[in-house]
């Protein structure tokens, strides 16, 4: 049998687990300019940033003492969905031949190849304060959730066009989107394609991209919609927007139409008809909940964040695995053993690992302290 | 030298129905847990035992009679002698069983007296009332009473006359004995430890008292028999699963419309008092602190341990409410010092998650995760596991002495269990919930406040009292399946345990049998009455009468068992179109068959299972083709469109065992638990396999091609 902790020669948990530097995007506004190259690092970007979300908004949802609390449910059904959004991310990505490199995310810094700050609906002045430091739901938890799932706008005028960076998800969707039209013919059906969520969403036709060129752009412009509508909804049009009110009314005004019936959870989503930014913008205005007191110092604590650090660098090398059929080609052949067998056991891990990784964010918790996820910021921690 | 007292065990003895005359024994090892005293046996535990033997189990084929008829599950009891202490402890840990030819305190055991009484009140009784459960008899007030063309007086000596099933009771003494709780037999009770017939009892069926019936499988005219064996102790075989429905003209046909609650109709389960007279060699006599008989639904799948059983419940209540050990909860709360054993308290709980995959359609993620779950050791670092900080534990509903923080919970997935809790749109639990106690042991071990092995073992009478319950369905009281809510019910019980009685034991009320003999000829009055009413001060604490535990189950239970396979939550503030499992350990939803499992033409998954299969399915189970109505709803597929075919049909369905207890000939692995003996065959549904969570009820949402 294949051990997943052998994986360790190719990608270690501890390369997987440490920082790196945030690559600072270069923005694509001429259509002329994109390569497949460009649009390869455009979709990991993508993926980087649906990763991004996962632990923070987990770790707030946690932090949360009552299990039935409207905040850690509203939350929980934004986790799924950022856990769907990644997949459709890394769908796309191998559609297009992405080498996908899965790490993890640095928090208190900046968001991953997004500057919000160039939104032109100022979601940073508006949602302060604020802090991308991994934390309990708090004011400043909620008002980066709203920031990261900030609408943009359609209008490329309203943007900075001095600007290299991307300033909203749904921007650098957009991005893509374009890009993916014009490198339509370098899709390759079928490459890696996870299709876990099918049944919460049976509307959708496709979580997959299953065809070639057109048929296969169409599949990868759904999953875009999935992603952009769920998220932050659909960008705000010019028409919908008073620019006669404050930046703050704005948001006050905001009314999001309801999500496309194909994107709605009616499994388990107690708002079904909102998208994240909604969810976050209305409990920005309720009672904090309740939530686990810190404990700093406490040795069990301690300990229960390297336990997590341990699963979730575990995790990342799953989610490599799962994600990137190069390392299971290099797998197989390391190990002596098929490609499916290398899937096959790296699934029969990948929903335990998962769910280790969420008990140790609440173990964190219960004991007082913050989670972390990476081995960088694990050893500030101590 | 002190003086022994006298005990029955198992304290509740839990029989089940069956078409066939001949029976197997209660299981007296509890659901997927290692037997006792058979360490290195890969068999779990829950399975029946052979009769005639002490605990050999059954192999799959001896489920059914030559004749292919489903066998009745017996319950044995047996007598155990403990020290007289002043008062009593839980465990007593010391009881030793006596037999006939036992000596105990110096005295030979020569004879031992055997009382039963079985009656059926479902007839007579209130409609089930899923809105309200024990709730609904608060205040003096009571549910919509059944049957009211038969009258609206409750108290109505001739009302109960016809509704209740009552064969009276009987007496045996000496080994190898049987009587009938039938007309066949006349009625008897012990005196002076002997028996003393009582040819005028009022014996009561349904053909005595209604000229048209309808019989599907033949007229109810007897509840069982009991028997003793080669060493004097107990078996209650109970009834035969009939169901028995008056019309009301000659050209009524009686429908069944309701899961719970349907008129005119009687059925065959029953219950009541176990009680006993020891004989000693010296002429003197011991009373016995009596049992209690239930006869119920068929166990279809004996090693899936409920996460929540009867037991989970009974010990809940005496431990918060009747001072089971003081030193684990007291003066309303738990001793903060408090140390669950591991094997004990913690393990059941994993174990019961991980074997629901047998009888429940779950993705190949949620078995990984309910392996790991099982995987867990007293080793094990409770941070290091997959239910660190019990992230994935539904906290209990909060109910008057909950200290847990949470209201009831309508959160679902990933929460566990995920099966439906006490039905209620009224404000009832939408999901099922560890108890206070069990959320209390795991909250203790999530915390390293533990121990690996409990320092407090159960005596071999607790024992079997112990799995007798725990094989039964906790929690999901809607209304359940082997008893309901009224495990929870303080009153059911005898409050003052610690006198010699010990825990878990029904209070029988006593019954003036003498009575009987008094009435002049003619009209004979029922000795039965309405009988226990929980929460009604004035009744409450004279005890149960037969009939009295089994009242407030479905009627018929068939109709019940037939629905009670996937629902939608209730309540349901969502409108959730999503399904969740009713009962899988007592009711399977889907299951392997074993059948499929060796035939090598279908495809195996990750696992090595086969596609799952409903337990309930063929011709008439097929949503979408039975009636113009009709629509293909998922939350309709695996059970009969019509309730009425259940009636028919019940003893078709097949087992869930252990592939090591199957003896066809083939050879499987141990830890792979699969179908035999289903006779439910015919036409294969055109259903969709059994899809991966979540389930989602609608419109042709059960149907793999639209027609």
């Amino acid at each position: 049998m294949m051990s997943i902790k052998q994986f360790l020669g190719m990608r270690t948990q501890q390369e997987l687990l440490t920082s790196h530097d945030i690559v600072h995007p270069k923005r694509i506004m001429n259509k002329n300019l994109w390569t497949i190259e460009a649009l390869r690092e455009h979709l990991q970007w993508a993926v980087d940033v649906e990763l991004y979300t996962i632990p923070f908004y987990m770790s707030a949802m946690y932090s949360v003492i009552d299990q039935a609390s409207e905040a850690r449910r509203l939350v929980r059904s934004v986790v799924n969905q950022e856990m769907l959004h990644m997949q459709c991310a890394a769908n796309i990505a191998n559609a297009y031949g992405v080498d996908l490199h899965i790490t993890a995310p640095h928090y208190g810094k900046e968001v991953p190849h997004l500057d919000f700050t160039e939104n032109p609906n100022q979601p940073t002045k508006v949602f302060s304060p604020y802090s991308t430091q991994i934390g309990p739901m708090d004011v400043e938890r909620i008002n980066t959730m709203c920031i990261i799932e900030c609408p943009g706008e359609l209008s490329p005028a309203t943007l900075n066009p001095k600007s290299d960076e991307y300033a909203s998800i749904g921007e650098i969707y957009n991005a893509i989107r374009v890009g993916a039209a014009i490198l339509k013919d370098c899709i390759s059906a079928n490459v890696n394609q996870v299709a876990h969520f099918q049944s919460t969403y049976p509307q959708v036709s496709s979580l997959t991209v299953s065809k070639d060129g057109c048929e296969g752009l169409t599949q990868v412009n759904g999953l875009i919609d999935l992603i952009v509508d769920q998220g932050e909804g659909a960008a705000w049009p010019d028409e919908k927007i008073n620019r006669d009110v404050p930046i703050e009314q704005r948001f006050e005004d905001y009314q999001q139409e309801q999500l496309s019936p194909e994107y709605q959870n009616h499994v388990d989503d107690i708002q079904p008809y909102w998208d994240h930014f909604q969810k976050f913008t209305y409990l920005r205005k309720q009672t904090l909940p309740e939530t686990f007191p810190l404990n700093f110092g406490s040795p069990r604590g301690l300990q229960n964040q390297q336990i997590l650090v341990s699963h979730f660098g575990h995790f990342l090398q799953l989610m490599n695995i799962v994600f990137n059929p190069i390392y299971q080609q290099q797998l197989a052949k390391e190990n002596g053993i098929s490609v499916e067998q290398v899937q096959h056991e790296a699934g029969a891990e990948f929903g335990t690992t998962m769910y280790k990784v969420g008990a140790a964010i609440a173990a964190c918790w219960e004991n007082g302290v913050v989670p972390v996820f990476s081995t960088s910021q694990s050893q500030t921690e101590q | 030298m002190s003086q022994s007292i006298f005990k029955i065990h198992p304290a509740i003895g839990i029989a089940r129905v069956g078409n066939s005359s001949e029976y197997y024994l209660a299981p007296e090892s509890i659901a997927a847990m290692p037997q006792p005293g058979k360490p290195c046996d890969p068999t779990t535990g829950g399975l029946p035992i052979r009769p005639g033997t002490e605990n050999t189990i059954i192999k799959s084929s001896e489920f059914r009679d030559a004749c292919g008829a489903f066998k009745r599950q017996a319950a044995r009891f047996r007598i155990f002698a403990y020290p007289e202490e002043e008062v009593e402890k839980y465990p007593a840990a010391n009881g030793e069983e006596i037999k006939i030819g036992s000596v105990i305190d110096g005295k030979k055991v020569v004879d031992i007296v055997w009382s039963v009484h079985l009656a059926n009140k479902k007839c007579s009784w209130f409609a089930n009332d899923d809105d309200h459960g024990a709730v609904a008899y608060d205040n003096g007030a009571t549910p919509t009473l059944r049957n009211l063309r038969e009258g609206l007086d409750p108290y109505n000596g001739e009302r109960l006359k016809k509704l209740i099933i009552d064969a009276g009771p009987r007496v045996l003494k000496g080994c190898n004995g049987k009587v009938e709780f039938s007309p066949n037999h006349i009625a008897s009770i012990e005196k002076n430890a002997e028996i003393q017939q009582l040819p005028d009892y009022p014996q009561s069926f349904p053909y005595m008292h209604f000229e048209q019936l309808e019989t599907p499988q033949g007229r109810i005219d007897s509840l069982g028999e009991m028997e003793t064996d080669s060493c004097g102790r107990l078996i209650v075989a109970g009834g035969y699963g009939k169901s028995n429905a008056w019309k009301l003209d000659a050209k009524d046909k009686v429908q069944i419309n309701n899961p719970v609650n349907n008129d005119q109709w009687f059925d065959d389960t029953s219950d009541g008092p176990v009680n006993a007279t020891v004989q000693f060699d010296d002429g003197t006599t011991a009373t016995v602190f009596g049992g209690w008989v239930v006869v119920t639904d068929p166990s279809y799948a004996p090693q899936t341990l409920n996460v929540v059983s009867l037991f989970d419940e009974a010990y809940d209540l005496f431990l918060r409410e009747l001072d089971l050990d003081p030193a684990i909860f007291s003066n309303g709360q738990f001793n903060p010092n408090y140390q669950p054993a591991f094997d004990d308290h913690i393990k059941p709980i994993f174990r019961a998650t991980a074997q629901q995959l047998w009888n429940a359609y779950l993705p190949s993620f949620a078995i990984d995760a309910h392996n790991s779950v099982d995987s867990i050791s007293a080793d094990d670092n409770p941070d290091e596991t997959i239910l660190a900080g019990l992230a994935y534990i539904r906290q209990p509903n909060a109910g008057k002495q909950a200290s847990w923080r949470s209201q009831s919970i309508d959160v679902g997935a990933p929460l566990m269990p995920l099966a439906l809790g006490d039905s209620s749109p009224a404000g009832g639990k939408p999901f099922l919930s560890p108890t206070v106690s069990q959320y209390h042991a795991l909250h203790c071990w999530s915390n390293h406040q533990y121990k690996k092995s409990t320092d407090n073992p159960l005596g071999a009478g607790e024992y079997l009292d112990r799995a007798t319950l725990q094989n039964c369905l906790g929690g999901r009281f809607s209304p359940g399946i082997d008893m309901t809510w009224v495990i929870r019910e303080p009153s059911m019980y005898v409050n003052q345990w610690q006198q010699g009685a010990g825990p878990f034991r029904i209070h029988h009320k006593t019954l003036d049998y003498a009575a009987v003999s008094n009435q002049t000829l003619g009209y004979r009055a029922p000795l039965l009455t309405l009988g226990w009413i929980p929460r009604h001060e004035d009744v409450e604490h004279l005890g149960l009468e037969p009939g009295d535990a089994t009242k407030f189950m479905a009627l018929p239970w068939h109709a019940d068992y037939n629905s009670c396979a996937i629902h939608q939550t209730s309540p349901n503030t969502q409108d959730s179109q999503t399904l969740y499992w009713s009962w899988p350990a007592q009711r399977p939803v889907t299951v392997y068959t074993a059948q499929d499992y060796k035939d090598s033409q279908i495809a195996k998954d990750r696992h090595g299972l086969p596609p799952q299969r409903y337990s309930v399915r063929g011709s008439g189970t097929v949503p979408g083709e039975n009636s113009p109505t009709d629509s293909g709803n998922l939350a309709n597929a695996g059970r009969f469109w019509q309730y009425s075919e259940m009636l028919e049909k019940w003893n078709d369905i097949g087992v869930i065992v252990q592939a090591s207890i199957i003896d066809d000939g083939e050879c499987y692995p141990d830890d792979v638990y699969l179908e035999v003996e289903s006779k439910l065959e015919g036409k294969t549904p055109e259903l969709k396999q059994p899809t991966p969570w979540p389930m989602i009820a609608g419109n042709e949402t059960a149907i793999n091609k639209k027609r």
